[in-house]
């Protein structure tokens, strides 16, 4: 008797295993593609990515011998969009297209937003300007399913306004991830004053380290702003002294001058000497709330008590220091 | 009915049969297609070669196809049983090196041999700089100021994408070596300028490694996917000079700057200074392929897949190649041939081969 019921709950056992089993594979049949940011993970079948707003335009792709393939017309989905189910990208994150059959091709921040491409004019081939670019993934091609020969059912498609012609290595076949993964982009913040120096991002980074001069400033809105404070770094230019003992020339504070911090688009604000000198809560920051600064903002921005909005330069690009 | 009659029907009764069996058998004959995967550099002087062999062959079609040379492999071990497409029936690379390196290792889920299992050495090519009248400082470049010059902020030099590109990954390498041969420390960097995402040498007791990030975005240095693409940017004059194989440059009528022998990756001779330099991507494009290169001399490879659809007609069009009229083909277009060329794996070699090369 016993025997009979522990082979029935044997039988059991397996029946629901099988079941399991057969519906995560009948899932995972169904999903087309797999999104991914850290431990964030978005699936879609191909009816739900068919389901979301599509664009249309047309593209085509020259390959590394000078061939032309297309223009096609094409209808998919934005990798933009794609990405924002994930929590989107920022300067510091690229995004990688995996393929079915391992190719992966990972594109920077700067090629998924801001048309970072090549385009060549399908006739001539000559190289020519663009306008809008989208990356897609396209499902349909010429007003048909894109099939598995052609590279489908998703296939990594440049859009163009102008039928241009993008270089075929992006056009990645059979794309069933999208991973979203960092990639700390590297920049130079130019100090100058007495002398010039040009601080690149592993040496502002490594700078910044809690037990070096890192500083944490929290505005107002509850926000953590983490970075050096401005004084340190108008330390090292304000004289021929740049990292040693009193780096910082107290005895030029008294005689005056002014330190203009200027952005990437040539925006800038002006402050003087006295109200930054040896004020640890007004820092040059990197990091908001223990992440890279937004776009508005990357990669540095002043932050700091007393601040106006103005002063509360963002994209710094240099530090100058004036001497009267 | 005469005699005369009777030989008349006779005849008209082949004459019936004849007629039409000529046109299905000789004139409508099915061509064989002997399809050959080729390093772009080669489409050139395998152009030529296809319609020479074709016309001593009527009864082949040569289609050769073009890509980067890791491509051309993966065309033949990844792709065929991945996605259906034909396997090539011969191979040919710019770096001999990936045959072994790929080939001889993967087998056929089919019959569990190697794609390959010898390689011939029928090539070679030299790096430098393409350019043309309109570049600037033209009148001034040589082989002793090159790199003062790519280096002055107004003139634009353009690199063919080393994550996807031999020449481009080459073009680096030869940056590295000029610093040893000019015994000047800065010429690669001064060359490159900054990236968004640097590169990176990594100096260590045999040599240094140079590290080619994952994303590629230059500051003042055009970055094009081959180095056949730089060529447009370069004849229009929004480039001045372009990192190039001098058969490429050639080929496309652009003037060419060859560099020192020592540098130009052309000769066996420098295989021992070459060996310390090594190139590394942290990209990893094909989930088959690691991404690692030493430093070769340029040497072009030829095999014939051990799955090819139609060996023996793959032996003739190789016969062909290699023979004294293919390398004077392939020599008018610029080509450098391997005279005679060298085998690694004699015995592995079909027989008809075999009188055409030497053994390694």
């Amino acid at each position: 008797m016993k025997i009979n019921k522990l082979k029935t709950v044997f039988l059991l056992v397996v029946f629901v295993l099988i079941f399991t089993a057969n519906s995560v594979l009948a899932v995972q049949e169904g999903v087309a593609l797999k999104i991914t940011s850290g431990d964030t993970i978005k699936t879609l079948s191909i009816e739900e990515i068919i389901d979301l707003p599509a664009l249309e335009g047309w593209g085509g792709r020259m390959r590394s011998t000078g061939a032309i393939e297309g223009p096609f017309a094409l209808k998919g989905v934005s990798v933009i969009d794609l990405c924002d189910m994930v929590g989107g990208i920022n300067p510091d994150t690229a995004v990688k297209i995996i393929s079915r059959d391992g190719y992966a091709m990972t594109f920077s921040y700067k090629q998924v937003t801001e048309n970072d491409f090549i385009t060549y004019d399908p006739v001539s081939l000559n190289e020519v300007p663009h306008d809008d670019l989208h990356m897609i993934l396209a499902y349909q091609t010429d007003g048909d399913e894109m099939t598995f020969e052609l590279g489908g059912p998703l296939r990594l498609a440049i859009l163009s306004e102008k039928n241009q012609v993008t270089d075929g290595h992006w056009w990645s076949k059979w794309v069933e991830q999208i991973e979203l993964v960092p990639a700390p982009k590297d920049w130079v913040l130019q100090l100058r004053g007495d002398r010039d120096e040009d601080i690149d991002r592993a040496t502002f980074e490594s700078g910044a380290a809690e037990g070096c001069h890192g500083t944490k400033y929290i505005d107002d809105k509850g926000r953590e702003w983490e970075g050096i404070p401005l004084w340190l770094l108008v330390g090292r230019v304000d004289d021929d002294n740049p990292h040693e003992d009193k780096a910082f020339n107290d005895s030029l504070v008294k005689d005056g001058y002014e330190v203009e911090i200027i952005a990437e688009d040539g925006f800038s604000a002006t402050l003087p000497i006295s109200a930054i000198a040896r004020r640890n809560n007004i820092i040059v920051a990197y990091k908001l709330n223990g992440e890279s600064l937004p776009e508005d903002y990357w990669p540095l921005r002043l932050a700091g008590e007393g601040l106006t909005g103005k002063e509360q330069v963002g994209q710094i690009k240099e530090i100058k220091v004036i001497f009267p | 009915m005469s005699a005369k009659l009777l030989r008349k029907a006779v005849l008209g009764t082949i004459l019936i049969f004849l007629i039409p069996g000529l046109i299905l058998t000789g004139f409508s004959q099915e061509k064989t297609t002997v399809k050959i995967q080729a390093a772009g550099s080669l489409l050139v002087p395998f152009g030529a070669i296809e319609k020479a062999f074709e016309a001593e062959n009527p009864d082949i079609d040569v289609l050769v196809e073009g890509h980067g040379s890791i491509q051309v492999i993966r065309h033949v071990i990844e792709l065929p049983a991945f996605s259906g497409e034909p396997v090539a029936d011969i191979v040919a690379v710019a770096d001999y090196s990936l045959i072994p390196k790929l080939m001889y290792e993967t087998m056929i889920p089919e019959s569990q041999q190697p794609y390959a299992d010898w390689c011939i050495q029928f090539g070679t090519n030299t790096l430098g700089l393409a350019y043309t009248p309109q570049s600037k400082y033209n009148d001034e470049i040589n082989t002793d100021n090159w790199y003062q010059i790519l280096s002055r902020p107004e003139v634009k030099v353009g690199i063919s994408d080393p994550r996807f590109d031999s020449c481009g990954y080459r073009a680096f390498m030869a940056l590295k070596l000029a610093e040893f041969f000019y015994h000047k420390d800065d010429i690669l960097h001064s060359v490159i300028g900054r990236f968004s995402y640097p590169v990176r040498v990594e100096e260590n007791e045999d040599g240094c490694t140079i590290l080619i990030p994952e994303l590629l975005e230059a500051e003042r240095l055009a970055i094009r996917d081959s180095s056949i693409k730089l060529l447009f940017p370069i004849q229009s004059g929004d480039l001045d000079y372009g990192f190039e194989y001098k058969s490429v440059a050639e080929q496309h009528g652009v003037d060419f700057l060859e560099f020192p022998t020592e540098i130009n990756l052309g000769s066996e001779k420098y295989k021992e200074i070459y060996s310390n330099i090594k190139v590394k991507l942290a990209f990893k494009r094909f989930a088959s392929v690691n991404p690692d290169y030493d430093i070769l001399p340029i040497i072009y490879g030829i095999t014939i897949p051990n799955n090819a659809p139609h060996p023996q007609e793959a032996i003739r069009l190789v016969e062909f190649i290699l023979s004294p009229h293919g390398q004077e083909i392939m020599e008018d277009k610029g080509q450098v041939v391997i005279n005679p060329p060298v085998v690694d794996v004699l015995d592995n070699l079909p027989r008809s081969l075999a009188d055409t090369v030497i053994d390694k």
